[in-house]
């Protein structure tokens, strides 16, 4: 196997553990700390769990996702901004935190009903003196660093890598595991990006699921990978596939941030799914988490997200990781809106295994000082209960993650029945793209199996496309996955066809069942975020819809900010189009959303001054 | 129902020129179509920066009183402009422009009320400390120039047009102008005919393309520009800052309030202007020449970049109004070449008064469509980006 300078090649399913101790300094204080750990996770180790303050309100924020694209932002020594997440523990690392809540901060939470969206167009902000107290408020207040500005000499930045390849593939899950095996098989030379150090997806946390004719999950994964390994394919570990340009194909490591121009014949886009929050009074509090995030705190990093959790969200997954953590001695519940009927197999399921479920639970809200210490709630409009928690992990629902295919001209549709918004596709993954296909939950959210068949008849296509023949595993492929949903998944199967249909017709579509969105609970919105990075709540979105009759997407990003901070709208566009739709009686599709802008995580400048093109 | 004047684009432009309509006469039918949302093209892609120095007289004064407009929107529209007033800074390396500067602010700036003022490097590298300038004559600010909310600009004659019985159409295109015995009928949308008695044409970069569906054809070029913002740091640099080496390639950088630095550089025309999409080009262009003038944008990120046209004519400056061979009852207002945003507003007054009283008022006359032919240029070389 070729070497390549710089991004690293990753094989291991699993992380190993490095068990020697450096010392950080966290706002000039030294921590003894595991060496090589996320700072994010070695501060909740520490017991620091809220490390920043939010844009608008200043609320001490802690992290949501553990995730590479994750929107959270520490300081490090020259002054820069870091992902907690991606920057890992090294002995001397020195970093800044914002952790002071100040007095206006506090204030302006009390009369946060003065300062919703728009706030600023108020005749008193709106006049000469207002605003200047207004602007240099913002200008000293704002939660970020200054960088360094002494005038120094720079050495010339690293130059580019430049990868040539048949197929590419972005994302190392189930899907795109399976979709590179495939293509490599049919003779296609097969680069696979994944933006982590390991492979494997979601199926690295959930690995003793059985999947129906394939085994266990983990097995499927360890099996894919050797698979992989054996045909060829090159595994980029820890590099993130920004997008396409006019002129180019860009990865970027993250390990040293250089930055590698691919030149595929084919993009096979399995970027996967992704969790987004609930939307419930106070849910920016420390130690209110994405499912996926606490269940890394254990799994990878033997850290106890908590004795005592809240898991919001009955699903397969929660169903999977509340017993892990109960195994592992910690209390869960897992709370849903939906009512019993509605949930019946998994309510007998979490019965059998003795988790505790309350659902029909119409109302939540989280207190705390500086994290979540309770949640309170009402089922079925009920009185309020109190259930002490230390942790919540929200998994209310899934997206596919867009990231990628929302940069292309490729029309989307709303299905509520996998996933929401996804990317106008057929079901051999083909777009109005010629070389670019999709594979897996990137498309619109799909059952493992199914996930399995179809992506491999997806990376099939790709080798061909590229130029090789079409194997005939192919057609076997697609009947596979077919087949599967035909006799276990009626719902996803209608869902696929009618975007098969849409596709070849030419037309976005909609399918949309909900009354009131199932991720979004009861309570005071001016205390429910929709955005963190930019503060938006759910009380603006009311003022836009009812009091400005704005509803869409692109002009409620421009006027409220959604979307324009660090994540870039992964964790609220569904969100905010589902309520503004409930508000405002326009389907999803009609709110739309608004284009996904290059890049997928930010590209830092020195690397890009190195790039030949 | 017949409408007294028909806006094809719903832009900075279309949206104030309705307003100004609907403001001096009110009860007019006035109709703004837009193919997409509103601010669909330029208007919510561009730097959102107003200035007042240009190199044209005209130009210098139709900016001038642009600008008197821009400030006080906040009262007009109810929408605050987020005005930010940072001022323009041309970093200027050689004798010659220099003295073009020096000549331009003795004539023209001043003249108006409008000077710039010259620093030497010690000012310069005293106020801007982040500025790496060794070779520098002279630093020109212009303290008069700054930033405005281009979205809350055009939110605000969005929301003006509507509250003043407007009516704006999105996701309506028009496809033609139909014109019969040489006079104008209506407009052709996807979604039916609309008569009109008047249409004005402000569609931005496609204005050549619906013009051409009346017969009219106008020197227009779009040139699509690209531009990004990075992750956001506290704000340091205050003004537009403006490189003017050749070997920077037109580069100019800001900070917004909210701390995010933007900014673009010149690179080769691309043939594809009406898909906005980005280039690796622009990306590493510009991370070169900002890092090299600003070496503490070394560790920032692009977070986000998109593009949009700058539509260019012949003399970079606008075009208002109507050619008398024309079909009767077609007006233009487009070909902004780059600086439309700053200019909409006293474009919509001056527009306004000309469709109503049938005049053309003093500083609307240079920028007639027939200057063209009769071979009255504007000297217009203060293009950014
Ligand atoms: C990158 C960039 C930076 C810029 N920076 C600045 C700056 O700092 N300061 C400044 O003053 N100016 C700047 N500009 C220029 C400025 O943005 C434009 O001049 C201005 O927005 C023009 O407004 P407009 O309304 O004429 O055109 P547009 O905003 O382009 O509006 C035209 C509208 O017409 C619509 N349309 C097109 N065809 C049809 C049809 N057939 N039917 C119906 N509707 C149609 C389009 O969808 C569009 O919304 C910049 C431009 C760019 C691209």
């Amino acid at each position: 196997m070729a070497c390549f300078y710089g991004p690293r090649l990753v094989s291991n399913v699993h992380r190993k553990e490095s068990y020697n101790l450096v010392t950080i300094y966290v706002n000039g204080v030294p921590l003894s700390v595991y060496k090589g750990l996320p700072l994010a996770v070695a501060l909740y180790r520490n017991g620091i769990y809220g490390f920043s303050r939010s844009y608008k309100y200043g609320r001490l924020r802690g992290f949501y996702s553990l995730d590479w694209w994750g929107a959270e932002r520490v300081g490090i020594e020259d002054g820069f901004e870091e992902n907690p997440y991606v920057l890992q523990t090294r002995e001397g690392l020195k970093v800044s935190c914002e952790m002071n809540v100040t007095m206006l901060n506090k204030l302006i939470w009390v009369f946060r009903n003065l300062f919703k969206v728009g706030f600023y167009n108020n005749w008193f902000f709106r006049s000469r003196f207002g605003w200047n107290l207004l602007l240099n408020t913002i200008k000293k207040t704002l939660p970020y660093n200054t960088p360094p500005l002494k005038v120094v000499d720079i050495p010339p930045p690293p130059k580019n890598i430049s990868i040539e390849t048949d197929v590419l593939v972005v994302g190392g899950g189930l899907a795109g595991l399976s979709a590179a095996v495939a293509a490599s098989k049919s003779g296609a030379k097969t680069v696979l990006v994944e933006a982590t150090y390991s492979v494997g997806g979601r199926l690295r946390y959930i690995d003793e699921l059985n999947l129906e004719g394939l085994g266990s999950s983990g097995e499927l994964i360890k099996n894919l990978v050797n698979e992989a390994v054996n045909n060829g394919v090159k595994i980029l570990g820890e590099t993130v596939f920004q997008g396409i340009l006019d002129d180019a194909y860009v990865g970027y490591s993250l390990t040293n941030n250089t930055t590698i121009l691919f030149k595929p014949k084919v993009v096979v886009v399995a970027t996967g799914s992704r969790e987004i929050p609930a939307i419930f009074e106070e849910n920016d509090l420390p130690r209110i988490m994405y499912l996926s995030a606490a269940t890394r705190l254990l799994k990878i990093y033997n850290t106890l997200p908590g004795r005592k959790g809240v898991i919001i969200g009955l699903n397969n997954d929660s169903i999977h990781i509340a017993e892990e953590f109960m195994r592992r001695g910690i209390k869960v519940t897992i709370v849903d809106k939906r009512r019993d009927g509605e949930l019946r197999d998994l309510v007998e399921e979490a019965a059998e295994k003795n988790i505790e479920v309350i659902t029909g639970v119409t109302r939540i809200a989280a207190k705390g000082a500086n994290g979540v210490s309770s949640l309170e709630i009402s089922v079925d409009g009920g009185a309020r209960r109190r259930l002490n928690t230390f942790f919540v992990a929200m998994s209310p629902y899934r997206v596919p993650d867009m990231e990628v295919s929302g940069q292309f001209k490729i029309a989307s549709a709303f299905d509520v029945r996998i996933g929401g918004f996804v990317p106008l596709h057929a079901w051999n993954g083909e777009t109005n793209m010629d070389n670019i296909l999709i594979a897996g939950s990137a498309g619109g959210i799909l059952p493992m199996e199914v996930e399995y068949h179809l992506s491999r008849a997806v990376g099939y296509l790709a080798a061909h496309k590229a130029g090789g023949k079409l194997d005939d595993e192919y057609d076997n492929a697609l009947n596979m996955g077919r087949k599967t949903l035909e006799s276990n998944y009626p719902e996803t199967l209608s869902a696929l066809e009618d975007m098969d249909k849409a596709f070849k017709e030419g037309n976005a579509y909609s399918y949309y069942s909900w009354r009131k969105p199932i991720t979004w609970y009861e309570g005071d919105p001016s205390k429910q975020f929709v955005c963190y990075s930019m503060d938006v709540t759910v009380a603006d979105l009311i003022h836009m819809v009812e009091d400005m009759d704005m509803y869409r997407m692109e002009l409620v990003k421009r006027f409220s900010g959604l979307g324009t901070g660090s994540c870039q709208g992964r964790d609220c566009i569904f969100n905010a189009a589902v309520i503004i739709s409930s508000l405002s009686g326009k389907t999803p599709l009609e709110v739309g959303r608004f284009r996904t802008r290059y890049p997928v995580i930010p590209h830092k400048l020195y690397s890009l001054a190195g790039v030949e093109i | 129902m017949k409408r007294d004047y028909v806006i094809v684009g719903g832009g900075v432009v279309g949206l104030s020129i309705a307003y100004y309509l609907l403001k001096k006469k009110p009860g007019l039918k006035v109709s703004v179509l837009e193919k997409n949302y509103i601010g669909y093209g330029a208007s919510t892609r561009n730097g959102s920066h107003i200035r007042v120095h240009f190199w044209s007289e005209e130009n210098v004064r139709f900016a001038i009183e642009s600008r008197k407009l821009m400030i006080n929107l906040g009262k007009e529209l109810g929408w605050n402009p987020i005005l930010y007033l940072g001022g323009y800074l041309w970093l200027i390396f050689d004798e010659h422009t220099l003295k073009a500067y020096e000549e331009m602010n003795r004539r023209v700036w001043s003249k108006y009320g409008y000077p710039v003022i010259f620093l030497d490097e010690k000012e310069v590298k005293q106020r801007y400390p982040y500025l790496n300038i060794s070779g520098l004559v002279k630093g020109v600010l212009g303290p008069q120039n700054g930033k405005i909310h281009h979205d809350f600009v055009t939110f605000g004659y969005y929301y003006g047009v509507k509250k003043r019985g407007g009516k704006v159409f999105e996701y309506n295109p028009v496809e033609e102008l139909v014109v019969d015995d040489n006079k104008i009928k209506g407009v052709q949308t996807k979604n039916g005919f609309i008569e009109a008695d008047n249409v004005i044409v402000a569609a931005g970069a496609w204005s050549k393309l619906i013009l051409k569906t009346a017969g009219v054809d106008i020197p227009l070029t779009p040139v699509r520009k690209e531009l990004g913002v990075m992750e956001p740091t506290k704000p340091f640099i205050e003004p537009l800052i403006i490189d003017m080496r050749p070997e920077s390639q037109g580069l100019y950088i800001c900070q917004t309030p909210r701390g995010e630095v933007m900014g673009s550089v010149d690179y080769p025309h691309v043939k594809n202007e009406y898909e906005f999409t980005n280039t690796m080009k622009y990306l590493s262009t510009f991370a070169r020449h900002a890092i090299n003038l600003i070496p503490a944008l070394k560790y920032l990120s692009f977070l986000r970049i998109w593009s949009g046209d700058y539509n260019m004519s012949p003399d970079h400056s606008h075009i208002l109004g109507r050619d008398d061979k024309w079909p009767e009852g077609l007006y233009v207002a487009t070909g902004f070449s780059g600086h439309g945003f700053m200019m909409a507003p006293y474009v919509g007054v001056v527009m306004a008064d000309h469709l109503i009283d049938g005049v053309i008022p003093e500083l609307m006359k240079p920028f007639l469509p027939t200057r063209f032919e009769e071979g009255r240029l504007i000297k217009e070389m203060m293009v950014i980006g």
